[in-house]
């Protein structure tokens, strides 16, 4: 990564990530577009500061995301480790099937509890 | 004079040479004297009257003893006539006066007496000196003519000269009218040269063969081995009645036996005009030119047989030089056939080599004769019998000067009498023990065969046999190899997608010794094939087995283990503990056809070479490792290679690249040079290097050669670049897409192989850390539903490791989950992955779920 990142800044789009306080101990993290390798810096940083903030647990919002991609998931794989010792879950809402899959294949819907939307996700929080 | 420059008889002719001047006059001198003493001797009687009868004999004997010469002793006779008368006339009147007057007369007497006798006695030593000196001159004529004799013989080099200077020089030196020289043969006695210029004597013709028991002094002297002569013509008639008529007007006759050691070999006769002419000393000269007839014959006989020898020797060595170059049968009976001719000297020759069955000679050939008179030596059943047959079965030569001697029912004689050949030599044909044939030698003139010449034949028949039986064993050794061989190399090449071969071997054609040289091509699983060129060294039976166990064991470690390192090391292992560990050297590749690349060990063997699609052609240079048979334990890495759509691998032996007249660096480069110019499928390819290549040069050893041809790119294919940057993902995504849609891919099949294509290009962007504007290649193909990518890029794949280790370790396994086969390749040159999913077309399996498998093995959950 360190070699690509110089180029972040000038060729990034929109701000991808949103992050929403639910409560004292939730947060959502809604990701938008395409959540790839050169996304995934920023999506560590607010798991990152979200998490330091005092969430307990996190929602990762890919409703909107069209793709992700290993680097993606490895970030949310960083995420659920710092979060586990505390008994905090790390959730994830994604409907489409082909994103679904790639939970599926990588068998990191063991890891992390799947969610076809974020009411869902949110319900027995 | 002639002088010959002896010493002695140089001081004779000083010494007689004035005296034999003086001799007439002396002559004329003594015999006037001697006519003046008759005179006187007669005046004497008339005067001494009352002389009787007896005193009158005995001074007419005094007169002649005076006188001396038939001249002398006819002036006494006449002077003791006229004395008579002289003393019957003056009867009474006495003619001396008185005692003085006689006194005076007596004293007149005696000095004429003393000088009647020194007159006398002069003329008898100037007589003796004249007949001294003719026979010195005799003498010295015969001294001359033995040195002639001498010298010729010692010049004559064969028998034929020295039997020619023989009968001719002794004759002359002998003054004889003529002479003969006959060599004895048998009871007979062969006349080899006559010297005669005499009609007569010329009815002694060279050649005229006269039985030992001949009443001859030429046949008496031979067959009883002493000198034998005649003096005279009617002793000569009478003692040797059967010599009048050979030895014609002859009143003398001389002969002498001529003995090698102590053997009499000849005999030399000669014949004499006149009577009493074998006189003690010419029968010494005869006996010194036999003595020395004898030695110049034995010289000239050894001279001869030496030179026949060598003649032979030479012959013998023209056959050999022809038989070293003939390996295979037909070329040795057709050397043959032509030497029993040329170089045995025979006028037909007969080739047959028995049957396979070995009960049957089968005629291979035969020169010198008509065809079809020999049709009846075809097919000789060996239980026929006869002289051939015999020769076979017993393994010995026989001879045959008469063809008498054959079996009247020998199945040979039709043939040899329709051929007119009435002598012949029969051989068995081959070496110790290994009889394959026989020769047959015929002459249409009589030969004696002697010892000589049968040695002679034997040598030759021998050596042929030699060769025959090198060049069967040879032949059936090079079927056994060529079998073995053929046996070695693959049937057919294997069918496998997306690559074609082509394959040759070609045996050495200078040396016709099957080589260890073998190819070898099998599929392995996972779409890879198993590519081997090697050389075992050595050649025949032994070189062809051990390819068959290299070949067989390579075979079965490839098929257990997929690095070619892995198996070279295990065939360097099994080499060395075979028995007699065999030196090999060869070529294992391993080319994988989807991933269009290649692991490879060179284990002592020329490098393969790789032709790209555009011509270009590099040998793969790594992957070294020690031949086999040297060290067991050698470290065995194999190396990695990238090929290209379209490349072809050129795999050969040593045979394609080494020249006696060019360097290694030189045939390598010819090689290159050659296959890279050719723009066609495998086949072209390596019949255009073979052409190429042996154009120049003739081929000695023998040459394996292997190709194998990556299918070129397709119509319907993507191959295309990026720079190694976010852009160059994006546009990658954005131009794989519309491919997959364009393919019928549908849209859930088309994100997985987006996603794992973005995975492998990411890979390949992250480790684009060189140079400045570093590039990735993906190359996208579809076989039916199969869709096949190929990602590279220049760099070498970091190891993950580190903090965020579980971030960038996802990669690799969610394209195993995504994709039916993930292969990833690192070599030198940077990494390969190559992705394969089928598409399904819209009929995927609907619990085609995927997992995420550690082993990376893509199964599906049951």
């Amino acid at each position: 990564m360190t070699a690509n990142t110089g180029d972040l800044p000038t060729t990034h789009e929109q701000p991808a990530i949103e992050a929403i306080r639910q409560s004292a101990d939730v947060a959502v993290l809604v990701v938008h577009g395409q959540a790839d390798l050169h996304s995934a810096p920023e999506l560590r940083e607010r798991l990152q500061g979200v998490i330091d903030d005092g969430a307990f647990h996190v929602i990762v919002d890919l409703t909107d995301v069209s793709f992700v991609d290993s680097m993606t998931l490895g970030v949310l794989l960083g995420g659920v480790k710092r979060l586990r010792p505390q008994g905090g879950q790390l959730r994830v809402v994604v409907d489409r099937p082909g994103l679904r899959r790639i939970f599926e294949v990588t068998l990191l819907d063991r890891v992390f509890t799947l969610f076809p939307t974020r009411a869902e996700a949110l319900d027995r929080l | 004079m002639a002088s010959k420059g002896h010493p002695g008889l140089e001081r004779l002719e000083r010494r007689l040479g004035p005296r034999t001047r003086g001799r007439a006059a002396s002559t004329a001198l003594g015999t006037l004297l001697g006519l003046a003493g008759v005179g006187l001797g007669v005046l004497l009687l008339g005067i001494t009257s009352g002389a009787s009868y007896a005193q009158l004999v005995a001074a007419v004997a005094l007169a002649m003893l005076l006188g001396g010469t038939p001249a002398g002793v006819a002036a006494t006779v006449v002077g003791w006539a006229l004395g008579a008368v002289v003393l019957g006339e003056p009867r009474g009147q006495p003619v001396f006066g008185d005692r003085d007057e006689l006194l005076r007369w007596a004293t007149s007497l005696a000095a004429a007496l003393v000088v009647v006798l020194v007159g006398s006695s002069m003329r008898r030593g100037h007589e003796r000196a004249a007949v001294a000196a003719v026979e010195a001159e005799r003498s010295r004529r015969r001294l001359e003519a033995i040195q002639e004799l001498t010298a010729s013989l010692s010049a004559a080099v064969r028998p034929a000269d020295v039997a020619d200077a023989l009968a001719r020089g002794v004759a002359e030196a002998l003054g004889a009218e003529g002479g003969a020289f006959g060599l004895v043969d048998g009871d007979e006695l062969v006349v080899v040269e006559a010297g005669a210029d005499d009609a007569p004597q010329r009815a002694v013709v060279p050649g005229t063969r006269v039985p030992l028991s001949l009443r001859a002094p030429i046949a008496v002297a031979a067959r009883e081995g002493h000198t034998v002569w005649v003096d005279r013509h009617a002793e000569l008639v009478r003692a040797f009645p059967d010599a009048a008529g050979l030895a014609g007007s002859a009143r003398s006759a001389l002969a002498v036996p001529v003995r090698r050691g102590e053997t009499v070999i000849g005999s030399m006769a000669f014949a004499f005009a006149e009577p009493g002419a074998v006189t003690l000393e010419r029968r010494a000269v005869a006996t010194l030119a036999a003595e020395l007839g004898g030695q110049a014959l034995e010289r000239a006989r050894l001279y001869e047989l030496e030179r026949l020898e060598a003649e032979r020797t030479g012959r013998l060595q023209s056959l050999t030089a022809a038989l070293a170059e003939s390996l295979v049968p037909a070329d040795v009976g057709a050397i043959v056939r032509e030497h029993g001719i040329g170089t045995a000297g025979a006028d037909a020759v007969a080739i047959h080599l028995v049957s396979e069955g070995g009960d049957t000679l089968l005629l291979d050939g035969a020169s010198g004769v008509d065809t079809a008179a020999v049709e009846s030596l075809e097919r000789l059943p060996l239980d026929r019998g006869g002289a051939l047959g015999t020769a076979y079965t017993r393994g010995r030569a026989s001879f045959h000067p008469s063809l008498d001697a054959l079996q009247r029912d020998d199945p040979i004689l039709p043939a040899l009498g329709a051929e007119g050949i009435v002598s012949a030599a029969i051989f068995p044909l081959g070496a110790a023990r290994r009889v394959h044939g026989v020769l047959l030698l015929g002459w249409r003139s009589v030969q004696s065969l002697e010892p000589d010449e049968r040695a002679f034949a034997g040598t030759f028949a021998s050596q042929c046999g030699q060769a025959l039986d090198r060049a069967i064993r040879y032949e059936s050794e090079r079927t056994i190899a060529e079998t073995l061989q053929q046996s070695v190399l693959p049937e057919a090449l294997p069918e496998v997608d997306g690559v074609s071969f082509a394959a040759r071997y070609l045996p050495g054609a200078a040396a016709v010794d099957v080589g260890g040289d073998w190819y070898d091509a099998f599929a392995l699983p996972g779409g890879r094939v198993g590519l081997v060129v090697g050389d075992v060294v050595g050649k025949g039976v032994g070189a062809a087995a051990t390819m068959g166990q290299l070949r067989n064991a390579l075979r079965a470690f490839a098929s257990e283990h997929g690095d070619p390192g892995e198996v070279v090391l295990r065939l360097s292992r099994m080499v060395d503990g075979l028995p007699e560990a065999p030196f090999a050297t060869l070529v294992y590749l391993v080319l994988d056809v989807r991933a269009r690349t290649c692991r490879y060990v060179v284990a002592g063997h020329p490098p393969p070479l790789v032709v790209d699609a555009s011509g270009r052609a590099a040998f793969l240079d790594d992957g070294k490792t020690l031949p086999l048979g040297v060290d067991g334990d050698a470290p065995t890495q194999a190396a990695t290679a990238i090929l290209e759509a379209g490349a072809t691998l050129v795999l050969y032996t040593d045979g394609l690249v080494e020249r006696r007249e060019k360097t290694l660096d030189e045939g390598l480069e010819l090689v290159r040079e050659t296959a890279g110019s050719v723009d066609a499928g495998p086949d072209t390819l390596v019949d255009h290097v073979l052409r190429r290549v042996f154009d120049e040069a003739e081929r000695e050893d023998d040459v394996a050669i292997l190709a194998a041809r990556l299918e070129p790119l397709e119509q319907d294919v993507l191959d295309l670049t990026f720079t190694a940057d976010r852009n160059g993902l994006r546009r990658m995504r954005d131009t794989l897409e519309p491919w997959l849609v364009e393919l019928g891919a549908q849209a859930e099949v088309r994100h997985d192989v987006l996603l794992a294509a973005w995975e492998a290009c990411a890979n390949a962007v992250e480790h684009a850390q060189g140079p400045a504007r570093a590039t990735f290649s993906v190359n996208a193909e579809h076989e039916g539903d199969l869709v096949r990518l190929r990602v590279a890029d220049t760099g070498r794949w970091r190891v993950a490791g580190g903090g965020a280790a579980e971030e960038r370790g996802l990669g690799l396994p969610l394209m195993r989950g995504l994709m039916d086969r993930v292969d990833v390749v690192h070599a030198a040159a940077g990494t390969v992955v190559v992705l394969e999913r089928r598409l399904g077309w819209g009929a995927r399996d609907a619990s085609g779920d995927r997992v995420f498998d550690p082993s990376g093995a893509g199964r599906r959950l049951p």
